[in-house]
């Protein structure tokens, strides 16, 4: 079964690959695609998007007669990054409080 | 069509959709990757370059007809208090209606810039139908009197007779085999439009309800 991802959740696995090297947009879905099915065309918007609000910037390197754009993550993207990984944390112990240890009828309280 | 082909011709087609240079840039610097380095399967994946052509416009904001808007979710800003996990909220009809009823408000605001260009162009038309009316009678009334005046005269002087009968039966040629194709032209045209703009109109007033 499939647990479907938000927006943020997407922008986090991104800034997480690119903080931890440089990369390049086919690289970059092809590790992403290790962990959950995603298309180019999801990536994308959300390149643009952290592109957008200064979380990403990109250059050019100049690769077997062609560009290739790499996206490199910025101070404010380290910064988000931070945060979503804090949220995720809370989220994930939320959860899972009721998804490994059960509902009420556990321990006869709600 | 090979990889590098393909590139070329979405490049073209992102160009020829109105997509700015440094935009398409950006996206042929992200998908370029895919296309010249991707298994025969993730290439597949693309689709045509209409199809990717319009995933990529769509995203950038610009529609190739369909409806509704890609709107780019803001990200993450650092001490924002937000349940940034939290199941995702589908506001995007939310902000179509928005988009809706701003349009609405900006058709209306502005009224008396467009309704002197909109009246203009209604009496215009209106002008030219009335011509094209005025042209028809014209040439069938004046060719089918000519007619039966050169056949009564045919009594009299043949070569006027046939001359009158001749020049009628052109009138009425000419009029059939041009101003009327030609009135209903224009009148498919007056249709269009009208469709166009009730059709425009109703998309407006249906997301402002939806």
């Amino acid at each position: 079964m499939a647990f479907p991802l938000s927006a943020a959740l997407l922008d986090s696995l991104v800034l997480s690959v690119v903080e931890s090297a440089d990369t390049y947009g086919y690289e970059l879905t092809r590790y992403i695609r290790e962990c959950t099915e995603v298309s180019e065309s999801t990536l994308y918007p959300v390149l643009r998007r952290l592109m957008k609000n200064g979380l990403l910037e990109c250059y050019d390197r100049e690769y077997m007669g062609r560009n290739r754009r790499y996206y490199h993550i910025t101070s404010s993207g380290k910064a988000a990054l931070g945060g979503y990984r804090r949220d995720w944390e809370e989220h994930k112990r939320s959860i899972d409080k009721i998804l490994t240890e059960g509902g009420p009828g556990q321990n006869g309280q709600i | 069509m090979d990889r590098s082909e393909y590139i070329i011709a979405l490049r073209s087609y992102l160009g020829s959709k109105g997509m700015q240079p440094s935009d398409i840039e950006e996206a042929i610097g992200f998908y370029g990757d895919i296309i010249m380095e991707g298994s025969d399967e993730d290439f597949q994946r693309l689709g045509s370059v209409e199809k990717l052509g319009n995933e990529i416009l769509a995203q950038s904001g610009i529609f190739v007809g369909g409806e509704g808007s890609y709107q780019m979710e803001s990200a993450f800003v650092p001490g924002q208090e937000s349940s940034t996990f939290a199941p995702p909220v589908d506001d995007a009809a939310a902000q179509a209606k928005r988009n809706s009823l701003l349009m609405i408000i900006l058709i209306i605001v502005t009224f008396p810039i467009w309704i002197g260009f909109v009246m203009g162009i209604l009496g215009t038309m209106f002008g030219i139908c009335a011509a094209l009316i005025a042209l028809i009678a014209l040439f069938t009334i004046g060719g089918g009197a000519l007619a039966v005046e050169g056949i009564i005269q045919m009594f009299h002087i043949i070569p006027v007779g046939l001359t009158l009968c001749g020049a009628g039966l052109v009138m009425i040629g000419v009029c059939g085999l041009t101003f009327i194709p030609l009135f209903r032209l224009f009148i498919r045209f007056i249709v269009w439009v009208c469709k166009t703009v009730f059709g425009q109109l109703r998309r407006l007033t249906s997301g402002v309800s939806a």
